[in-house]
């Protein structure tokens, strides 16, 4: 592993994702080689070039967060820590390794998970719900009234373990390979398979319970 | 392998690789439609997988609030200010020699305690040991 690659896995809290890295093929991804670029106009301390790159992933980074947290609120804040730790680490990016969308998701899916953690200590205290709003989600109520079964697999998602939930999430748009998921959450393609079947076996259970 | 298995199989593979068969191995996609064209279970299964996948890509959408990408580079600068003018402030300095000056104290203290224990270790040679001639009479079988 390089030093860089070393320092990139520790910012974003782990290191056994970058051996994996180093073995992909040379990219010709345009999006990803701008990405490249515009970090590298970052570390000299470009700010419109950050600007540039939060408006390109500023809203993805935000509705995983979204999706992870069950608000609009923690997800902000989750995406201003996770580009606050970009805007920190640009001088130590090296182009051509990881891409810079899987660090980023790294960096979003491990203060979810850590953000996750946290509350689930917070409901241990009394009066949890002062410090611990519920999420933004509809409820089971809402939802059998409005029958919005989008909301519905959305509480059904919450409801899953943190890693699961990531998978899940990250799967969700059909576009990241299993093993680009596993580079983010820093795990085996078969973590990442077998983390898919019982959030996907638990999501089936459920619609099939609802009759939906 | 029996229609049975090839289903549970199938199962598996749907949730692990989602219901796009395009995206899975070539030969496990070529299993995956031959199985589909003979058996009506598995085209259901695929249904349901397909249906759960639409449900999670619209799950997993959120809109961005107005002002998202302002907000964020508002907070970087913010942070950035805040980053500098602590680094310039008296209170930095004020902390570093509070620093300093605790890492003395521990210094000092561990010194302490390192001498106090030679002090003692000698004490303890002083007051109980018996010294080599008292050791040289055992061997000897003076004692």
């Amino acid at each position: 592993m390089t030093v860089a690659a070393r320092r990139m896995a520790s910012v974003s809290g782990g290191s056994r994702m970058a051996a994996a890295d180093r073995v992909r093929p040379p990219r010709a991804d345009t999006e990803a080689d701008e990405d490249d670029d515009l970090m590298a106009r970052i570390a000299a301390g470009d700010q419109r070039a950050f600007a540039t790159l939060v408006a390109r992933h500023g809203a993805r980074a935000q509705a995983l967060a979204h999706r992870f947290t069950g608000s609009a609120v923690d997800a902000e804040e989750v995406a201003q820590e996770a580009f606050w730790r970009v805007w920190r680490s640009a001088d130590r990016w090296t182009a051509g390794g990881a891409r810079f969308t899987t660090w980023l998701h790294r960096i979003v899916v491990n203060l979810c998970v850590d953000h996750d953690r946290r509350r689930r200590i917070r409901r241990l205290l009394p009066f949890a719900e002062t410090f611990d709003p519920p999420s933004d989600e509809a409820g089971p109520e809402q939802t059998l009234v409005a029958q919005d079964e989008v909301a519905a697999v959305r509480r059904d998602i919450l409801e899953l373990p943190a890693r699961q939930r990531a998978a899940l999430l990250l799967s969700a748009d059909g576009e990241k390979s299993n093993a680009e998921i596993a580079r983010i959450l820093q795990t085996s393609e078969k973590a990442v398979e077998s983390m898919l079947v019982r959030a996907r076996r638990m999501l089936r259970t459920r619609l099939a319970a609802r009759g939906e | 392998m029996t229609v049975e298995a090839g289903l549970k199989d199938f199962e598996r593979r749907l949730d692990a690789l989602g219901a796009d068969l395009d995206r899975w191995p070539a030969s496990a996609a070529a299993e995956a439609r031959a199985l589909m064209a003979r058996s009506p279970e598995a085209r259901a299964q695929h249904d349901a997988a397909a249906r759960l996948a639409r449900l999670l890509a619209a799950a997993a959408q959120a809109e961005a609030p107005n002002g998202l990408a302002f907000r964020i580079v508002g907070e970087v600068a913010a942070r950035r200010t805040q980053r500098f003018a602590w680094l310039a402030s008296p209170g930095r300095l004020s902390l570093a020699g509070a620093s300093l000056g605790a890492a003395a104290l521990a210094c000092g203290l561990m010194l302490g305690v390192v001498s106090g224990a030679n002090s003692s270790q000698s004490a303890f040679a002083g007051g109980l040991g018996f010294g080599g001639p008292f050791e040289v009479s055992l061997a000897t079988g003076d004692l």
